[in-house]
């Protein structure tokens, strides 16, 4: 199953993800999305790869599940 | 103009008719694209639907471009030869203005490709080939003006201030509804009406004036022949 | 093998006297790591559940094995001593008792990933510590690893990983959220960046051994691990606890004072909080063991309203990059001032921002920020309530409790070591 992953680094809040993929996004109170559940379920994944291509910041990804998850950055040493 | 044989091919209606329409549909394109900057209020239209308004426009404009160049280079009037679509200089005809042309489809074409792989290549480079799209726009006006030889007919006069109004407003409302100073915003807006207005001056005695075929580059031997 | 009894502490500061110690004293003390293979350095720190002692308590032996399974090319080590946690001292205090410990262990790790540099970045607050391990680089007689230190400027943000490498590399220093040191890090090159006092006792582990090493701390985390402790009058000592030692030993305190723990990104406990000096424990109390700081709040303070503060200092910290840290450490901090206040609806905004912060950024900025505030909430609900009531306390008026966020005081000469600790909790 194919996972979302947003680039907080580069998302802007535009919010034309969570127009188009309102089943797995919404918009938190300062515009940014919030991924209610990274997986995408089949049926999705036309949607899904439309959002991906609307990000006007290409911060929205769609992911292999595969991939290894990134380590949890820790914090300041 | 004497007419020869049995009156203009399809061939070369087919070039004038897809170029004025290939700089409407750029023009629309354009103003979209500065409206997916984000000042459009999202009640009226999702900003979704203004992106991909914006990339299909894009995409019919590139079209229709292409049309135009195969009827250009397909209609043995003028003798363009392929290479004239993306090298510029290489035509007999009207070289410089017929050069500014094949500038303009390079610049698009690499547009639109970048964006084709966008999400494989780093943004920032996508971004800065993407404001090309501002050097592209005005090159093919002066292409439209220069190398048409509708210039004086007015339904391409209007159809060329329909794709101007348009770049124009999205503009306008784009520079208001910004957060750049007083300053900077008058500048900006007056720049392009000093721009504007030298394109006009120069419309109004080049490609307007009397002689201008002569004077564009035309081979003699086309001028005063007329057209098929 | 270390001349040091298996059960006994200090074992990182052991051996500081009036300045660092030189590579004979050193190795009179320790002895040398002998070579280890790639797989058996990763499998020592495995067994030995080593876990990075920056912050993010990450298991080295992840972090190992993930440049050690490389196919090819050359990697570099980075040893993170920047610390730029303002409550934290330990990393410079241990360069300036034993930078051969830190360099021991570098070069073991630059060995078995195949790297031939190692880079040290220092705190440019820390002055002595980076003189201090210059000249020990200098005692060094093997060729390679080539040590360098680099000093970096005093900012928050450039304790985290991929933010220092993206300074050391030239770049703005905030963090990336993409890049993956182990894949490209410094120089474009595989890293393998560590917390100082990390690699000192994955030294340590090499030299002593795993069971030697495992005879202190828990048997989910054995070993020992530096703290700042901060008293009443504002004065750092630098400890050197087993984990599972009972927070009362580490810092004797009048019954009821609150603990501010982990530094800026860990959390309060209430006064007589019984637990141990644990990861879990702390964790499972909503705070963390953190860059090891642990500091008193005196008594005539408020920790609410010293809480504000520290809100509003790390909402200023933050690199502004991603959204959700931006706005939400702003908000957390106005909401929480207010809350002190005593304004209506205050302490649901602050509910509602601490659940919209954790995982939001590239970075444990936002992570660690809500962390803070949320433990406050936790460890004192009836000052909470009170505040809601009656506004502001006597305390709040107070000038601020924790000069470290101002004024990063000068050196870490002037620090006391508290070598007695007890040995920990047995296993």
């Amino acid at each position: 199953m194919k996972r979302l992953v947003v680039d907080p680094t580069a998302c802007a809040g535009r919010g034309l993800c969570a127009e188009l993929l309102p089943e797995l996004i919404e918009l938190d109170r300062w515009g940014f999305p919030l991924l209610r559940e990274p997986n995408v379920p089949r049926e999705l994944e036309a949607l899904a790869d439309r959002a991906v291509a609307a990000c006007p910041k290409a911060a929205l990804r769609l992911q292999a599940s595969a991939q290894p998850k990134l380590p949890r950055r820790p914090p300041v040493s | 103009m004497v007419a020869l044989g049995g009156g203009p091919s399809l061939l070369w209606y087919l070039t004038r008719g897809t170029g004025t329409a290939a700089l409407i549909a750029l023009g629309a394109a354009l103003a979209l694209g500065v409206a997916n900057l984000g000042a459009w209020p999202a009640s009226r239209l999702p900003a979704f639907v203004v992106d991909e308004l914006h990339r299909y426009l894009a995409a019919v404009a590139l079209l229709l471009l292409a049309v135009h160049i195969l009827t250009a280079v397909l209609d043995p009037f003028a003798g363009i030869g392929i290479a004239a679509a993306i090298l510029p200089g290489t035509t007999s005809y009207r070289p410089l203005w017929l050069g500014l042309g094949a500038v303009a489809f390079d610049l698009l074409a690499l547009i639109y490709l970048s964006s084709r792989i966008r999400l494989l290549i780093p943004y920032p480079l996508w971004k800065r080939i993407h404001l090309l799209a501002w050097l592209a726009y005005p090159v093919a006006l002066l292409h439209a003006f220069g190398s048409g030889s509708d210039v004086r007919f007015p339904w391409f006069l209007l159809a060329a201030l329909c794709s101007l109004a348009l770049v124009g407003l999205a503009c306008l409302q784009r520079i208001a509804t910004s957060r750049l100073s007083a300053d900077l915003r008058l500048g900006l807006i007056g720049g392009f009406a000093v721009a504007l207005l030298l394109f006009a001056i120069w419309a109004v005695q080049g490609p307007l004036a009397a002689n201008w075929a002569k004077r564009a580059g035309t081979p003699a031997q086309l001028i005063g022949g007329g057209r098929r | 093998m270390t001349t040091l009894q298996p059960g006994s502490l200090p074992r990182l500061l052991a051996g500081w006297g009036e300045g660092p110690l030189t590579l004979g004293a050193h190795r009179s003390l320790h002895g040398a790591p002998r070579r280890h293979a790639p797989a058996e350095l990763v499998e020592l720190a495995r067994a030995a559940s080593l876990r990075g002692r920056g912050g993010g308590g990450f298991p080295l032996a992840v972090k190992l094995s993930a440049l050690v399974g490389r196919r090819r090319g050359e990697a570099a080590v980075l040893l993170n001593a920047v610390e730029a946690d303002p409550f934290s001292y330990k990393d410079a205090a241990l360069l300036g008792a034993n930078p051969h410990l830190v360099l021991d262990g570098a070069a073991l790790a630059a060995r078995a990933v195949g790297a031939r540099e190692v880079v040290i970045a220092v705190g440019s607050r820390h002055r002595a510590a980076a003189l201090a391990v210059g000249r020990a680089i200098g005692e060094r007689p093997e060729p390679l690893p080539r040590f360098t230190v680099h000093t970096v400027p005093n900012r928050y943000l450039l304790g985290q990983e991929s933010a220092l490498i993206a300074h050391l590399n030239g770049k703005r220093g905030v963090p990336s959220f993409l890049a993956a040191p182990y894949r490209r890090g410094l120089h474009g090159q595989p890293t393998l960046v560590a917390n100082a006092e990390t690699i000192a006792q994955l030294a340590l582990l090499a030299i002593g051994g795993s069971d030697w090493f495992s005879a202190i701390g828990e048997a989910e985390e054995p070993g020992s691990a530096l703290l700042t402790v901060w008293s009443e009058d504002g004065r750092p000592a630098i400890s050197e606890v087993a984990f599972g030692t009972p927070l009362h030993q580490i810092i004797p305190v009048k019954p009821g004072t609150p603990l501010l723990v982990g530094g800026l990104a860990g959390g309060w406990l209430p006064g007589g909080w019984p637990g141990p000096w644990s990861r879990e424990a702390l964790a499972r109390a909503g705070a963390a063991v953190g860059c090891g700081a642990v500091a008193t709040l005196p008594a005539d303070r408020c920790p609410l309203a010293e809480t504000a503060r520290i809100l509003a200092w790390l909402a200023g910290q933050g690199a502004g990059q991603c959204g959700p840290c931006r706005f939400g450490t702003r908000d957390l901090a106005l909401a929480f001032g207010q809350l002190c206040a005593g304004e209506r609806g205050a302490l649901e905004l602050v509910e509602e921002v601490i659940a919209l912060l954790p995982g939001r950024g590239a970075c444990s900025h936002p992570d660690g920020t809500a962390r803070l505030a949320a433990s406050a909430l936790r460890a004192f609900p009836e000052l909470v309530k009170r505040h809601g009531r009656h506004g502001p306390c006597p305390g709040c008026a107070t000038p601020p409790a924790f000069h470290q966020l101002s004024t990063f005081p000068a050196e870490a000469d002037g620090l006391a070591r508290q070598t007695e600790a007890p040995v920990g909790a047995g296993r």
